[in-house]
């Protein structure tokens, strides 16, 4: 037998060479809170989206407001350094992402009955431009700014909207960190909504800390929808802005609650199994209403009637 | 803290020791670096130990350093190991955990680092834009080049690069040759206009001095120009043009900007760039890592093995790796200094391996001559310690014949008793886990000369494989079942089918329809749902979009592909298929390929925006014939001449419990206690000529010609010694060859038929 050639070897498992797991804040944690029958399919199996109209207004806004923070930069055109951009301006940036979303196929032909969100979409972002823009660009450090951690097992990450100065900032004070929301503030100061939202703030704010060594001065949460809410506001909406408090023990709850939530996403990989949410924590409505996988959810079971074709 | 600390502190918590020469590397000071690492010398780790070094000795900013893998697996192997060591340096110097943020070290494909710095600075020409993965490619090329229609006046041109087309014969099910007085198939003709357009990108090719050539040049230069139109027309990027936009990048302002950097912590410049595997680098890849380093005093660090070079079809060249220090003579001039260190101790392999695998590459006389190989290459040398550190794992090292032969009378028999090797091994205790072991081939394809036999001879023996690129997906119950339904629902009697000229596409498509058809009786639902959809179409005028069935708020969506895909499989059998994790993946995978056909333009918008899309004909009730025709042609040709792969784990080589069959490219930088390596049949059959055809009838247009002086002959047989070296020298412990009797000539078992048997005085027979 081939094999007796071997007998005086022993070979003993070779090290486990697999790589740490990466985990993103909105990605996966918030992803996989709100649903994790959909977690399971979108971003471990590898489901490809039928309908992307939920992450067009949330690239639109991102992209407009990065685009005004780099025209008064000068980091588009030097010319512009120091300059409020006007509302041409924030129209032109509308148009040019509008376009360049078009036609990359992420604003779906679906996205056109929408056409009056995308009107009020424009006038959020112009609002944001003359209200918050003279006072905040100046301030910004960075945006889009990335953030990691390994944690034992697993590395943590996130992306944080903006890294601004505080105001009267001196070197060595911390900054501001802020998240921008396209839609409206939550009228529910206890909604689930708001609970992730500020579970979100309160990750970023340890890895900033791990990052410089000292929590940021303020973590905000912006709700773009408030400038919408009544007619020309002259000046912020007192709902616009949440700054969500920064205490060491909310933001250790936070990190507990992040690692409980990795060791149930580990869980479901272990059992390779991604049940539908529990009776009562199923999640909203709109949530599932866009979902591709809605038709045999048990949670939502005889709610959605199979469409055709 | 200094060096020694450093070292002494990862010794004490990892064992990792570091010699002589891997030491020399880590301490490296300024200057270009061009480290030359035979197979399993550790240079991974060398990397990361240098890259520790550059931040928490020398200060250097982390965000001032790349260091650049071959794949994200390995990228992502680095940045823990990084936090690992960095963690056991913390907790002997505290004040290295604040002052030091390694998460800020730029670690990636340099694919992947292209695509995140671009974003990073909002390089205007990039932002927004799609990238095209290698099946949205040919689906674009299908629908936007020139080349993929069938033009007489490119027959001269099919001519020329006939070694590539002929490539994608089997795949088209057609025979076309030079001799043919007409175009080959389409979807050979798109198949190689993607790797004509690709290697114009990598080898730097002047396309206006390739135009003025004139006949089968003007065509493809032409041909060219238009494809990159219509990528920034339709906002979409490929991988090879990832490369020129980047480069295009470095020299923009924000590159600039990137490059010099701005004296802030967020924007620090570029100060060190680190390269993993650079024996196959591409001409734009090295263009890339020399404008990086631009700045004096060009601190790149180049670490691979010319003799390990695999990549020449991807436009990988190993001229880079051989030539390094002319090229950085030659981009910054000043007489720089280019410091040369090796690393050649294997730690990996038994020294028996070792030594034939050294004797294996200096053997052949077109290895020896200059040029062929990085001058002043030291020997390969086996590690004197090699058995003791084993031991120290672990093992047991008895006598035992580390390089061995396996012989059968034919295919099947070797197979067979093959597979009782690896039973006899795992009964007794040998090894541990099926995935300690791994069968190296050309190709995993399932066919008689490939992983065929060896896979059903495993499975026999009850043992589960892991063979993802058998291109096996499109055979799958679950894919051809959804496709049929697809075809069923979208052309109920199949009359678009007898249109499709390709027999083996016609086919494959009956047979997808086919699989529905037997699942119909036994699953009312899904007959039920396609009947509804058949008719929710039927019920659509001539030249209008069709609609869902009223939904929530009775909103009228319109149908796509997609829809009906995510309908489908809320219906058994789907449901029961997606709770099979490997189905479900499977799944998962042909919803991307439907999003990537559904999103990409036609090339004009005689039907709708995106192909997704439905829309009626010039009849009522009936898929407009011109959307039919793209998902005949377009979708299912792709998918029948590509020939899909199984989605593959992302996370881990090879999951335990199951045996790994592998090509060698797959295998790259891997190692396996037991190698298992067929020498018969076509993995001796190197696909000769077409990249180096290519290679060499373009070389006049390149920007920086090759200065290699081999010729073509030279050069496949060159990369036919690399090929085997690399897949020997994979093997930890064992490495056995298999072969036919027949394959055996008197001399004994070795590489080719040549007198060349290397093998031959320390093989031993199983």
């Amino acid at each position: 037998m081939s094999w007796q050639n071997f007998q005086d070897l022993r070979v003993p498992q070779i090290r486990d060479s697999s790589v740490k797991r990466r985990y993103s804040v909105t990605t996966d944690i918030l992803a996989f809170k709100r649903c994790r029958r959909q977690y399971g399919h979108f971003v471990v199996r590898g489901y490809e989206p039928a309908n992307a109209v939920q992450i067009y207004y949330g690239m639109l806004i991102h992209q407009v407001l990065d685009r005004a923070y780099m025209h008064y930069a000068g980091l588009r055109d030097k010319k512009t350094k120091g300059q409020i951009p006007t509302d041409k301006d924030i129209e032109d940036y509308f148009e040019e992402v509008d376009t360049a979303l078009r036609i990359r196929g992420i604003r779906s032909v679906r996205a056109i009955k929408h056409a009056a969100e995308g009107k009020a979409a424009l006038r959020r972002l112009k609002k944001f431009n003359q209200i918050e823009g003279p006072e905040l660009y100046p301030r910004i450090r960075d945006t889009e700014h990335h953030l990691q951690s390994h944690q034992g097992n697993y590395l943590l990450h996130g992306t944080v909207d903006v890294l601004a100065d505080v105001s009267n900032w001196l070197p060595g004070m911390p900054g501001e960190i802020w998240d921008y929301k396209g839609g409206n503030p939550p009228t529910d100061r206890y909604s689930e909504e708001l609970r992730n939202y500020k579970f979100q703030m309160l990750v970023y704010a340890e890895l900033y800390r791990e990052r410089n060594g000292v929590y940021p001065e303020k973590a905000i949460l912006y709700f773009l929808g408030a400038l919408d809410a009544v007619k020309d506001p002259p000046v912020r909406p007192p709902n616009a802005l949440i700054e969500v408090p920064l205490d060491k023990q909310s933001i250790q709850d936070a990190l507990q609650d992040f690692t409980n939530t990795v060791e149930k996403i580990e869980d479901c990989r272990e059992k390779e199994d991604w049940p539908s949410p529990d009776p009562g924590q199923e999640p909203d409505k709109d949530t599932c209403n866009i979902c591709d996988i809605r038709w045999d959810c048990p949670a939502r079971q005889g709610e959605y009637q199979l469409r055709y074709p | 803290m200094n060096l020694q600390g450093m070292l002494t502190t990862i010794k004490d918590k990892t064992g990792i020791e570091v010699n002589d020469e891997q030491k020399a590397v880590i301490a490296h000071g300024d200057g270009p670096l061009w480290v030359i690492a035979g197979p399993g010398s550790g240079k991974s780790e060398v990397l990361v130990l240098r890259t520790l070094k550059l931040v928490c000795i020398d200060g250097v900013h982390p965000k001032s350093i790349i260091l650049t893998t071959f794949t994200e697996k390995a990228a992502k192997n680095i940045q823990d190991r990084l936090a690992i060591y960095k963690n056991y340096l913390d907790q002997v110097d505290e004040n290295l955990r604040l002052r030091v943020d390694l998460s800020q070290v730029r670690v990636g494909t340099l694919h992947g680092l292209c695509n995140g710095i671009m974003h990073e600075y909002r390089y205007s020409e990039y932002q927004n834009y799609r990238l095209l993965d290698d099946i949205e490619q040919l689906l674009f090329v299908y629908e936007q080049s020139e080349l993929s229609k069938s033009e007489q006046g490119h027959l001269p041109l099919w001519q020329e690069f006939h070694l590539l087309t002929e490539r994608y014969n089997r795949a088209a099910g057609t025979k076309w040759s030079r001799s043919r007085n007409y175009p080959p198939h389409r979807w050979i003709r798109v198949n190689a206009a993607v790797t004509l357009f690709n290697r114009i990108v990598e080898d730097r090719i002047n396309v206006s001095q390739m135009h003025a050539e004139g006949e089968i040049w003007e065509i493809l230069a032409s041909a060219y120009k238009k494809y990159r139109s219509s990528l920034e027309e339709h906002k979409v990027c490929d991988f090879a043009h990832l490369q020129l936009k980047f480069l295009e990048f470095l020299n923009s302002p924000s590159g600039s900007r990137f490059i010099q950097g701005e004296n802030s912590s967020d924007h620090p410049g570029i100060n060190y760039v680190l390269v993993d595997e650079y024996q196959d680098t591409n001409p734009i890849q090295e263009r890339i890592y020399l404008k990086l380093t631009q700045r004096s005093p060009h601190n790149l660090c180049v670490v691979g093995d010319d003799d390990q070079a695999l990549y020449r079809f991807r436009g990988g060249t190993v001229e880079c790796m051989v030539n390094f220090d002319r090229a950085c003579q030659s981009a910054w001039k000043t007489g720089v200094v280019v410091d040369q260190l090796p690393l050649s101790i294997n730690h990996r392999s038994h020294p028996k391996i070792v030594n034939r695998c050294d004797n294996y590459i200096q053997s052949f006389p077109v290895m020896t001559q200059l040029g062929a190989r990085v001058s002043n290459k030291p020997n390969l040398s086996p590690d004197p310690e090699w058995e003791s550190s084993q031991i120290e794992r672990g093992c047991s090292i008895g006598n035992y014949p580390p390089v061995s032969y396996l012989l059968g009378q034919n295919y099947e028999d070797v197979a067979a008793h093959f597979a009782e090797t690896v039973k006899g091994l795992l009964d007794n205790g040998i090894i541990n886990d099926l995935s300690q072991c791994v069968l190296l081939l050309r190709s995993t394809q399932l066919s008689l000369q490939s992983a065929g036999p060896y896979q059903e001879a495993l499975e026999a023996q009850q043992f589960p494989v892991y063979n993802p690129r058998s291109r096996t997906f499109l055979e799958q119950p679950e894919i051809q079942t959804a496709l049929g339904t697809l075809v069923k629902i979208l052309d109920p009697n199949q009359n678009g089918l007898s249109g499709v000229r390709t027999k083996n596409v016609r086919e494959t498509i009956a047979g997808w329809v086919q699989h529905y058809t037997d699942q119909e009786s036994q699953y009312p639902e899904l007959s039920n749902y396609v009947e509804g959809a058949i008719n929710r179409i039927r019920q659509t005028p001539a030249k209008t979009r069709v609609t869902q069935s009223a939904g929530q708020n009775n909103a009228m969506s319109p149908a796509t592909i997609q829809d009906i895909f995510y309908h489908m499989i809320s219906l058994e059998p789907f449901v029961t298929w997606r709770r099979n994790t490997e189905q479900d993946f499977r799944l998962g995978k042909l919803s991307q390929v439907l999003e990537s056909y559904c999103v990409l333009p036609f090339s004009n918008s005689r039907v709708e925006p995106t192909r997704g899309i439905l829309q009626t004909g010039d009849t009522d009730g009936l898929i407009n014939s011109g959307q039919l025709g793209h998902l005949y042609y377009s979708l299912a040709g792709l998918l029948v001449s590509k020939g899909l792969n199984d989605p593959e784990d992302e996370e881990v080589i090879c999951p335990k419990g199951r045996f790994p069959i592998m090509t060698v490219h797959q295998a790259k930088g891997l190692e396996f206690p037991f190698v298992f390596l067929p020498l018969f049949g076509n993995i001796q059959k190197v696909e000769e000529g077409a990249e180096l055809q290519i290679e060499d009838t373009m070389m006049p247009f390149r920007s920086n010609p090759s200065s290699s002086n081999f010729s073509t002959k030279e050069r496949t047989e060159q990369d036919r010694i690399r090929f085997f070296y690399v897949a020997y020298s994979r093997a930890i412990h064992s490495l056995v060859f298999l072969a036919r009797n027949q394959d055996v000539s008197k001399q004994g078992i070795g590489f080719g038929n040549k007198g060349r048997q290397w093998f031959t005085d320390v093989t031993q027979r199983l």
